[in-house]
């Protein structure tokens, strides 16, 4: 029988909180940032206003649920086809606006 | 008894020369509405692709800065936007593209202190110039147009029309306006109507002007102070996503990872409503001349 999972002001830590949940939590919410949720909702938890909630498993789910995802950190694939023009399109500018060299001096030196 | 009718549609022929038939009848023709092979022969030449960003990783997304068009940068407080907007104002400059930059709640002499590290590519915002760096930094001013509005008092978008007209007059292109709350003057509770229409107008003008606006927006607070903003956390978010033809935000990648490089920023291309591809880049925040790197880079295909 699973152990009740809830937040320990004291030590500033989600107790019984064990990697099979992570990984349970994880597929439960594959787009969501779990590491980094999981630390907001502790400094939450540690607020004014988040100092009378236990933070149970029930309020990491809802939480969780409400996060930003990690879509839009996804590069986007352009077609190749348009890949092509585009391309082009940005070669001719460059030239025209004398980009290039301005280009060049923003880049890191390695 | 009346004339016989017939349905209207018979009055009309397929690819109607609409100038005889406004000849025929006595209606005065409209110029709101015409046809679509009587616009200027010159719209099917080519058209004018803007310039760079200075950054070839951006680029690729915003596909250049155009005029006609206003982009809204946003990002969580101390995130960079009036010094990645500064640094866009030099690129351009550096490009031949007259620019004005407009903060009000930086001094001037902090914007040719910050311009003037990114030209020289040294830490003049908190060091005296030497007489070789001013002479360089002079070389720079004479040979690229870079204007700068010295008044930081508050401002209003009437004035700040007029000025844009005579901005015009002098060549401007690029103008930075840092940043948005400073041109908004209402009591809280018309906030939302206020930033509507001052974000209209500010498109209008672009449109009108043929000019480009980069205009800095701050977001909401965030909860934990250190998420990642999103276009749902502009203040006023329904305008400003609404007219805003491109719309950048930034994000220091350390805020919301400790293992990030902290002087790691991520570009994301949230709107582009020109080409409508949108994804993220990265540059890299240089402390030393407080401006911006990418990783070694051009893509040719």
């Amino acid at each position: 029988m699973r152990k009740s999972i809830y937040f320990d002001k004291a030590k500033k830590m989600f107790v019984n909180l064990d990697s099979d949940m992570m990984k349970q939590l994880t597929t439960e919410f594959p787009h969501v940032d779990l590491l980094g949720e999981l630390h907001k909702m502790m400094m939450w938890l540690q607020s004014p206003k988040g100092s009378k909630r236990r933070g149970t498993l029930g309020f990491i789910r809802k939480w969780l649920g409400n996060a930003p995802t990690k879509i839009f950190d996804r590069e986007i694939d352009v077609p190749q086809a348009l890949q092509g023009l585009i391309n082009k399109y940005l070669e001719d500018m460059w030239e025209k606006s004398n980009a290039l060299p301005v280009i060049a001096l923003n880049q890191r030196r390695t | 008894m009346g004339e016989e009718q017939r349905p209207a549609g018979d009055s009309f022929e397929p690819a109607t020369n609409l100038s005889v038939f406004w000849k025929l009848s006595d209606i005065d023709p409209n110029t709101a509405i015409i046809p679509v092979g009587e616009l200027p022969i010159e719209y099917r030449k080519s058209i004018d692709k803007g310039f760079s960003t200075g950054w070839s990783g951006l680029d690729k997304y915003l596909q250049g800065i155009r005029m006609g068009e206003m982009t809204v940068v946003t990002a969580d407080t101390g995130a960079g936007k009036t010094t990645f907007c500064t640094h866009i104002m030099v690129n351009a400059a550096m490009q031949g593209i007259p620019v004005w930059i407009n903060s009000w709640e930086m001094k001037p002499v902090m914007i040719l202190r910050k311009i003037a590290s990114i030209v020289l590519r040294r830490p003049l915002k908190c060091v005296d110039f030497t007489e070789e760096e001013s002479k360089i930094f002079d070389n720079f001013a004479s040979r690229h147009k870079v204007y700068v509005n010295p008044q930081t008092i508050w401002t209003n978008i009437d004035e700040l029309e007029e000025q844009l007209k005579c901005a015009k007059m002098m060549g401007v292109k690029l103008v930075m306006l840092d940043h948005l709350d400073y041109l908004v003057n209402t009591r809280k509770e018309k906030l939302h109507e206020a930033i509507d229409e001052t974000v209209k107008r500010l498109h209008e003008l672009a449109f009108s002007l043929e000019m480009h606006f980069l205009l800095i927006c701050h977001p909401r607070q965030t909860m934990t102070g250190s998420e990642e903003v999103g276009m749902h956390s502009l203040k006023g978010s329904s305008a400003i996503k609404q007219y805003a033809d491109n719309i950048i935000i930034l994000h220091r990648c350390a805020r919301t990872d400790t293992q990030a490089d902290p002087t790691k920023v991520k570009v994301r291309v949230a709107k582009n409503r020109m080409f409508g591809i949108e994804g993220n880049t990265y540059l890299y925040y240089v402390p030393m001349w407080d401006g911006y790197e990418e990783l070694g880079r051009v893509s040719n295909g």
